[in-house]
């Protein structure tokens, strides 16, 4: 028999529905006209539909959130209602009825899917840390278990209550309340804390506000739910779980990134509730991002100040306080809380808690720091006796006595005198910037603010300097260049520039040299931006003009041949800045008397490039060579605590690390890094690239963890010093794309290295950059991985292709290039293709140096391979025979 | 125009469909992967606004005609249903490696179904027989408990009267439920 008509079905199923049951029956009977089959159809689905009320009610949702029913018992617990859903789970409301106590509770239940045995430890745990702590400021916990379906659940005091930011809002409350409620949570918080229990989730829905009848707001913080034991034995676990069980917003930039959390961790939440109270508005913008970029927007991006937020949404209607009030105090009170990195946020809630009282009793409060300030006094602090001693020569240059020397070397015209006290002021100049650039650290504390005001001020009395148009000149270079040093360089730009405009109309020789050295620093600048053909505009300028003025073996005209090799080699053109390199070294080692420290320094600086651009040749020995000159030199000259001394080993280490000798690699990386934390600090981009290359040999011995945590760090500060557009910037975040890679992340890495190749291209302005090259290198791996052999296969064209301007083809690049595709080609079945490929290639490798028998070694390993695949043994076997010694 | 758009416009021969089922699926999946694996579990996107996720980076804000946003709804809940079905089933499988207590509330969401786990897997097998009974009312079905589209949304897709979708739907559960009655997974947890 077939089946019934569906239609028919339908149509009578729905026509019968609404009918009472007795009813339904008869009817039925009727519309059927004795088709037993389709009354038996209908009557069944009827039947079934009844039943089926809850059935499907829900759509598939419920998978992630399942929720119980009103009226279920959990133990002495009747659920009354939701109150509210979180990540882990849902609060309901519930009756708690036994012998000795009726009253309303909140019931946390675990969702399903979530109760596996690390998530009940970690609700255990949760039991034990809350039934500790007891403040009037915290909701009280009375007893946890695991429901009879195996569902953990804790019960907590009901707190009847409004969030703190809807209380807020609903109550209009003033600023000075709004202040005094958050001093309460801040409160809880430090108790907390003093019990090493952590919140990790501080947010407003957590933080409940509760008035009784003309009583004052009472807070009460609810959920600890992430809270763990900041317990030294528990810390391996505080570290080892890796969930990120939190919510973006009010999350630090170490929660996101999987880093240890501490105490600080809560004070940057605590900073988010309260820019919210005092703004209506997020500090960070995550609306329009996806999942995938809010760990880049909250590591990264810095929020607007509270007072321009404020003022910014004036028409709003969450805006409550004048932006004025916010000005100042709040602000930095706010962004303190908010720092991006741990350790320069409030050191405790309490200290957070103190400058908002100090703030509502109108005193000072300690978060006042601009950045440039900021800045100059760590640096200050670090070269105490360096900058004292700089400031004392800059007050000797400013004080009269010096300045009426100075008009009576003007008044002097013979080229001579010019030419040595050019060379006098050189040395004075490289002497005090070699101190701010070298001094080993001092931990004495003391007048940092003195030295900074001096500095400030002494720019006030270059104005004054209007009419030595000289003097002024050479003062603006040297406060220039100290600024470059302290990393400000919009300030170092135009105080440079102004000493170059200064010194443009002056035609005596000893003007033009000192012209030319001003054209130095700003090069130096520009390369520092990546500005390259300003760059070399400025230095072949300072060059040809030192020519004309000095003799061809002068230490001055090595310095600028010098700064030309440095600019070569930053644009790729390698075989330029050899040249260069080497005649800059030839004279300053002709005219190095074993005593003159200016000249010694210069001819370090050339020994370091050298070692630079023959490492970027991948000539490794000559590198080698010139990185063990450099060093001794280095440490002589400098002293052990250097940044050149550090690049040298930082370099040298890389090349061991491009020698597959990571252990040796990471030892003197890991000195270079030292050198520069102590120099400049953890935050200073000279540190982050440092930071990033020991991130790379990381990343070389499976690190992934370490590298990545070293290349955020590193491409935080890379971006906030340089931007986007910046040869250090792409670079970090190509290896961060690459460990993304490794990761099993390919689309996140994708994505990232669509960007660097952009900005590269910005960057490089056309020029085959190889870095560009390696990109396309890396996007055809992924490709290839992927299985898009087409396109990898365009890629690694595109990518050898540039590599050929700057690399020889047996660089090292440029054979993991082939080694790969050829690797897809064979995995793709193109098997001539991979065999010519490689058999190019071993051909190639035959002659040259060291590095070349390791690149063979690898393709004979892919050739052996490959035969395997093709079914050629014999072959494989010739080639595997060569690997065995 | 963006990727997906291209697959609709060049038609809806079987190989398009497919490629752009697959890239409706993986980008569903690339999604759901992470919402239930590990990350950001306090804002775990339901099924629903994973499909929405999905849809704004496909078509963005390209203003897509209708018609490319009925199909990509289509695509999208079978797609959704297919993630979901194969994570239900991995569930199960770790459920049935032990150490797991059986979850035994008093909801009633489907005949004998103790969890959701269950009710999906079985779900999709009572559509797939569904399906060769009305093709409409089982993507109903499909589109209202997958991708989470509402009643009016649904009728505006399929071109009928909300009516209509609401009778598919009542009679469609009736069907569905009768169909797991009589034949109860073989396999209860």
């Amino acid at each position: 028999m077939s089946q019934p008509d569906w239609n028919v079905v339908q149509a009578l199923y729905n026509e019968l529905l609404p009918l009472p049951p007795d009813k339904q029956e008869q009817v039925l009977r009727e519309q059927c006209e004795g088709d037993q089959a389709l009354f038996d159809e209908v009557w069944s689905l009827l039947q079934a539909g009844k039943e089926a009320s809850q059935f499907l009610r829900q759509s598939a949702d419920t998978l992630f959130t399942q929720e119980l029913e009103p009226g279920t018992t959990i133990g002495a617990y009747r659920l009354i209602r939701p109150l509210g859903r979180g990540g882990s789970g849902t609060v309901y409301l519930a009756w708690q009825r036994s012998e000795t106590v009726e009253r309303l509770v909140a019931i946390k239940v675990l969702r399903p899917g979530l109760d596996d045995a690390a998530t009940r430890e970690r609700f255990s745990l949760e039991q034990q840390v809350l039934a500790d702590l007891q403040h009037p400021h915290i909701a009280r916990l009375y007893d946890a278990g695991v429901t009879a379906g195996g569902r953990p659940y804790a019960v907590m005091e009901y707190v009847d209550g409004l969030p703190l930011d809807t209380f807020c809002a609903e109550r209009t409350l003033s600023l000075h309340e709004r202040l005094s409620l958050f001093i309460q949570v801040c409160d809880a918080v430090q108790y907390a804390h003093s019990k090493l229990v952590l919140h990790r989730d501080l947010k407003p829905s957590n933080i409940f506000v509760t008035q009784e009848e003309g009583g004052p707001p009472r807070v009460q913080l609810l959920d600890f739910g992430l809270a763990k034991l900041l317990d030294p034995e528990h810390r391996a676990d505080l570290t080892a779980t890796q969930e990120r069980a939190l919510t973006p917003h009010y999350a630090s930039p170490e929660q996101v990134r999987g880093a240890p959390v501490s105490t600080a961790t809560d004070v940057y939440s605590l900073g988010v509730v309260l820019y919210e109270l005092l703004t209506g508005a997020k500090p960070l913008d995550l609306s329009d991002a996806s999942p995938m970029s809010w760990e880049r927007i909250i590591a990264e991006e810095n929020p607007t100040l509270p007072s321009k937020k404020a003022a910014s949404q004036a028409d709003d209607d969450t805006q409550t306080h004048a932006p004025s009030a916010l000005k100042g105090d709040l602000d930095n009170i706010v962004l303190k809380a908010l720092r991006k990195e741990p350790a320069r946020r409030y050191e405790s809630v309490r200290a957070l808690a103190d400058d908002i009282e100090r703030h509502l009793k109108g005193h000072p409060v300690t978060a006042r720091e601009p950045t440039w300030r900021y800045r100059a006094s760590r640096f200050v602090k670090r070269h105490r006796s360096a900058v004292v001693a700089s400031i004392v020569a800059l007050l000797l240059v400013l004080g009269g006595a010096s300045a009426a020397l100075w008009q009576a070397s003007i008044a002097a015209t013979e080229r001579d005198r010019a030419q040595e006290e050019a060379a006098a002021n050189q040395q004075s100049l490289d002497f005090i910037t070699g101190l701010f650039e070298s001094a080993a650290p001092n931990p004495a504390d003391g007048e940092d603010l003195t030295a900074q005001v001096l500095l400030e001020r002494s720019i006030d009395r270059i104005d004054a300097l209007e009419s030595q148009p000289r003097a002024q000149g050479r003062l603006l270079r040297l406060i220039g260049d100290i600024y470059r040093q302290l990393g400000d360089r919009d300030q170092a730009e135009a105080l440079l520039t102004q000493a170059i405009e200064r010194k443009q109309p002056l035609t005596d020789d000893a003007s033009r040299l000192e012209l030319t050295s001003s054209q130095m620093s700003l090069a130096y600048l520009f390369i520092e931006q990546g500005q390259y053909e300003k760059a070399e505009e400025l230095y072949s300028l300072a060059l040809s003009e030192r020519q004309d003025l000095l003799p061809s073996t002068d230490p001055m005209v090595g310095a600028a041949k010098n700064g030309m090799a440095t600019v070569l080699s930053s644009v790729g053109r390698l075989t330029e800045a050899a040249s260069y390199g080497n005649e800059a070294l030839a004279i300053l080692e002709a005219a190095y008397d074993g005593e003159n420290a200016s000249v010694r320094n210069e001819k370090a600086a050339a020994l370091l490039q050298l070692g630079n651009i023959y490492h970027k040749l991948g000539d490794y020995d000559r590198a080698i060579h010139y990185y063990q000159r450099h060093l001794p030199i280095a440490r002589l000259a400098y002293g052990d605590i250097d940044i050149r001394v550090s690049t040298s080993l930082n370099n040298l280490g890389s090349i061991h690390s491009e020698r597959h000798e990571f252990e040796e690699a990471i030892a003197l990386v890991s000195e270079a890094l030292d050198i520069r934390k102590t120099i400049f600090g953890e935050n200073h981009y000279a540190t982050a690239n440092i930071m990033a290359n020991l991130g790379v040999m990381k990343y070389q011995v499976e690190d992934y963890a370490g590298a990545l945590d070293l290349a955020q760090q590193s491409h935080v500060i890379q971006r906030r010093v340089h931007g986007d557009v910046s040869p250090w910037t792409t670079t970090v975040a190509s290896l961060i794309a690459r460990i993304h890679s490794r990761t099993g992340e390919p689309g996140r890495a994708l994505v990232l290295y669509d960007s660097v190749l952009t900005h590269q291209k910005q960057l490089y302005d056309n020029i085959p950059h190889a870095s560009i090259g390696q990109t396309y290198g890396s996007i055809a791996n992924i490709l290839g991985e992927q299985g898009e052999i087409e396109r990898a296969v365009t890629y690694f064209e595109k990518s050898n292709e540039i590599y050929l301007h700057s690399l020889a083809p047996t660089h090292r690049r440029i054979v993991s290039n082939k080694i790969a595709l050829a690797g897809f080609y064979r995995d793709n079945g193109q098997f001539i293709d991979a065999e010519q490929l490689l058999v190019d290639l071993h051909d190639d490798l035959e002659e040259g140096p060291e590095e070349h028998r390791f690149s063979q070694e690898d393709v004979r390993r892919h050739l052996v391979r490959l035969y395997e695949t093709m079914e050629r043994p014999e072959l494989a076997a010739m080639y595997r025979a060569t690997i065995e010694d | 125009m963006t990727a997906f758009e291209q697959l609709v416009a060049q038609g809806e021969s079987t190989a398009r469909y497919d490629g752009a089922f697959r890239l409706v699926y993986d980008e569903l999946k690339a999604l759901a992967r992470d919402q239930l694996q590990r990350e950001y579990r306090n804002h775990s996107l339901s099924p629903t606004a994973l499909v929405h996720e999905v849809y704004m980076r496909l078509l963005g804000d390209s203003k897509p005609d209708w018609n490319n946003k009925r199909h990509f709804m289509r695509l999208a809940a079978r797609a959704m249903r297919r993630i979901l079905v194969d994570h239900a089933r991995r569930a199960k499988a770790e459920k049935r490696g032990g150490n797991v207590t059986q979850v035994t509330f008093t909801e009633r969401i489907g005949p004998g179904h103790r969890d959701t786990i269950d009710l999906v897997l079985d779900l999709d097998r009572a559509l797939a027989s569904f399906t060769s009974v009305s093709e409409r009312a089982a993507l109903v079905v499909e589109l209202r408990f997958f991708a989470g589209l509402t009643g009016d949304e649904i009728a505006q897709m399929l071109d009928v009267s909300r009516a209509t979708v609401q009778r598919d739907w009542a009679t469609a559960k009736a069907w569905l439920y009768r169909f797991m009655e009589e034949n109860p997974s073989d396999d209860p947890t």
